[in-house]
């Protein structure tokens, strides 16, 4: 499976590195892409990342409330039901996308939100858009 | 394009004591990868024989820009890019591959392996795009600080932050400082040695100009003008609260008590924390101590205090034990109390376990507190976002307290749970990050800042109206333009220009495209 996780760099990206602190295994598919705030997140990127063969993509900022960035992680919010909308129109799966709040000294909540897009994955299967080589 | 020239450093230890990452051929690997000069292993790249053969490999081979495997770049940015600088690279010019804590310990070892590679080459692609970011370290221009602000805050944090050898000035609306008389006179003492101290200048702040550091204020007013100082601290004082006939303010009944007329037999003190949602806690203070003085000057009289809650945290404890052994009551009520005013007031109130109340005072007194227009008029001027009450938003309260939104503007929170002795603590931990600022050798500004391309700019305010911290704006030429010495580089508005006029360093949308890409690239394991 491919897995990108767009993280910010104060929750979601600090998060992964407390899990790895704490030797949380959780699969090598899920590749993290750091952004200085969950609100950097376009939805070009995403669907680009769908479009190069992502199966699932997710999303990482700060707790609701506690953004770094004062209102970045809503930003993002906004852009991944932007893009969810996009991605049903287009009959794929919502659910491939998702948004996650998490604080930096949750690690085990990083593993979980890894865990769940893994469960996802092996629900829908790959991603239909992938162009066959 | 030119060509680039990569350098690659491996961290011989990213593979963890459990030495779990294949690192040659984690090597072999990138230097396949196009436009990498070398690639060298490094024994520890945090050590400082590491840093001397990265260093003396960037200086050897004709590098401008480097990749580094190791550890989190949450850690080692700092240490990189003084390293970039010394090398005599832009100190944004590399990349981190997080090998570690994201790759080694996470992963079996085939997986951390293959994971590694990824990384690497992520890393690598996103280090090809990098441009030299704008860089500065600015020494404050003025180290004087402004403290708007009207009573105790004010002369405390004027106080606080001159201890800390800062120059203070103090900007009053109406030319003095309405200073509360305590009880206790060890806490008056030092705010009149402030008063003398730091010039007080009376008028209102027109406007504010600048970057922290370097801020112009323009004040017009009873002194109007132009000053240059490097911060400001937005510090005032809850308003008095308005008092129906015949119930006294605290600032009348310290007058009454110090007249030396008889005492009151009997008097009630209303503690009104029903206005505001905010536990007034100096409000409760003032009542306990109060009662004290009134029962240790007349030992007859009886006190009693109305309140919703006892807010005696900290230090206050001891007074409200003390209250207590002076046989002050407490009696409780979930209302403000109806209060009919005579020579004997009548007080009637719903106690929630006794029931419905009728106290006869001979004196009743109202400590409370409203909100004060000055701060919501101090944030109107400066364009910072306001809570319900006036005050400018914090930061983020827990990690960043005291700081508004706007870079080099500090706040004093007016409510919140403080006593006396609790503001005081405030102030000197807000005046702490003043010093911070303005006493350190330079503030550093830019990196991962965005940047306007005018050319595709329409002048829609997209940008400056997402904008937490004021940094876009919009040029004669009707071209908005983004001040990187207050971008923070949360990239908000290069998401929501609709021109895609905006980009930022570090973090380009070509960039997290190419990172993508490079981690798509590979057959699905």
């Amino acid at each position: 499976m491919k897995i990108i996780g767009y993280v910010c760099s104060h929750a979601g990206y600090a998060a992964a590195d407390l899990a790895g602190e704490e030797r949380l295994q959780y699969s090598p598919d899920i590749i993290l892409i750091r952004l200085p705030c969950a609100g950097r997140i376009d939805v070009v990127h995403l669907l680009k990342a769908f479009r190069e063969g992502a199966d699932m993509l997710f999303v990482a900022g700060c707790l609701e409330g506690n953004c770094h960035h004062h209102y970045g992680n809503h930003e993002a919010r906004k852009r991944i039901d932007q893009a969810k909308s996009i991605l049903e129109a287009l009959g794929m799966d919502g659910r491939r996308i998702e948004m996650f709040y998490l604080a930096s000294n949750q690690g085990w909540k990083f593993k979980e939100i890894a865990d769940e897009m893994m469960r996802r994955a092996s629900e829908l299967g790959p991603n239909p858009l992938e162009v066959k080589e | 394009m030119s060509e680039k020239r990569i350098g690659v450093f491996i961290c011989e230890s990213a593979g963890g004591s459990e030495g779990s990452l294949d690192l040659r051929s984690l090597g072999k690997h990138v230097s396949s990868l196009p436009e990498v000069s070398f690639v060298r292993f490094i024994d520890q790249v945090c050590k400082e024989t590491g840093q001397a053969q990265m260093l003396q490999a960037l200086n050897e081979d004709e590098v401008d820009r480097f990749v580094v495997a190791a550890c989190s770049p949450l850690s080692k940015e700092r240490m990189l890019m003084r390293l970039a600088a010394e090398a005599g690279l832009n100190p944004f010019m590399f990349t981190i591959a997080n090998v570690r804590e994201q790759s080694a310990f996470v992963h079996s070892k085939a997986g951390a392996d293959l994971k590694a590679k990824r990384l690497l080459r992520m890393a690598v692609e996103k280090c090809r795009l990098l441009a030299p970011a704008p860089y500065d370290v600015r020494t404050p221009d003025s180290r004087t600080v402004l403290v708007i602000g009207d009573g105790l805050r004010a002369a405390l944090a004027a106080e606080e932050v001159s201890a800390l050898g800062l120059e203070v000035m103090i900007l009053v609306e109406e030319g003095m400082l309405r200073l509360p008389r305590f009880l206790d006179d060890a806490l008056a003492e030092p705010l009149k040695r402030s008063e003398e101290g730091s010039p007080i200048i009376s008028g209102q702040l027109a406007s504010l100009d600048g970057v922290p550091g370097a801020f112009d204020v323009l004040i017009e007013g009873k002194t109007s003008g132009a000053l240059r100082c490097g911060a400001v601290i937005i510090a005032f004082d809850p308003l008095p609260a308005k008092l129906e006939e015949g119930i006294k303010s605290p600032m009348h009944f310290e007058e009454f008590m110090a007249s030396g007329a008889p005492l009151p037999l009997s008097l009630v003190i209303v503690v009104d924390d029903w206005k505001s949602d905010f536990h007034s806690p100096q409000a409760m203070e003032w009542a306990m101590r109060t009662a004290v003085a009134i029962r240790t000057r007349s030992p007859e009289s009886s006190v009693r205090i109305l309140c919703r809650d006892i807010s005696s945290r900290g230090e206050l404890e001891s007074e409200q034990l003390r209250a207590q052994r002076h046989g002050t009551i407490f009696v409780r009520t979930e209302r403000m109390p109806t209060i009919t005013p005579g020579v004997r007031a009548t007080v009637r109130t719903i106690d929630p376990v006794v029931g419905e109340l009728a106290l006869d005072a001979d004196a009743v007194v109202l400590v409370g507190s409203d909100m004060n227009a000055g701060s919501a008029s101090t944030c109107f001027v400066l364009g910072l976002a306001m809570r319900p009450d006036g005050m400018p938003r914090e930061s983020k309260v827990r990690l960043r307290a005291g700081e508004s939104l706007r870079a080099g503007i500090y706040v004093i929170d007016p409510w919140g749970e403080w006593s006396s002795a609790d503001v005081r603590s405030d102030c000197a931990a807000v005046a702490a990050r003043v010093a911070a600022l303005l006493l350190s050798p330079g503030i550093e500004e830019g990196g991962a800042v965005a940047q306007v391309e005018a050319g595709k700019c329409s002048a829609c305010l997209s940008c400056v109206r997402i904008c937490p911290y004021g940094a876009p704006y919009v040029t004669e030429e009707r071209k908005a333009e983004v001040r990187y010495e207050l971008c923070q580089g949360c990239g908000m508005c290069v998401t929501s220009c609709p021109s895609k006029a905006i980009d930022m360093h570090c973090y380009s949308d070509a960039q997290i495209a190419a990172e993508g890409k490079a981690a798509l690239k590979e057959p699905r394991p």
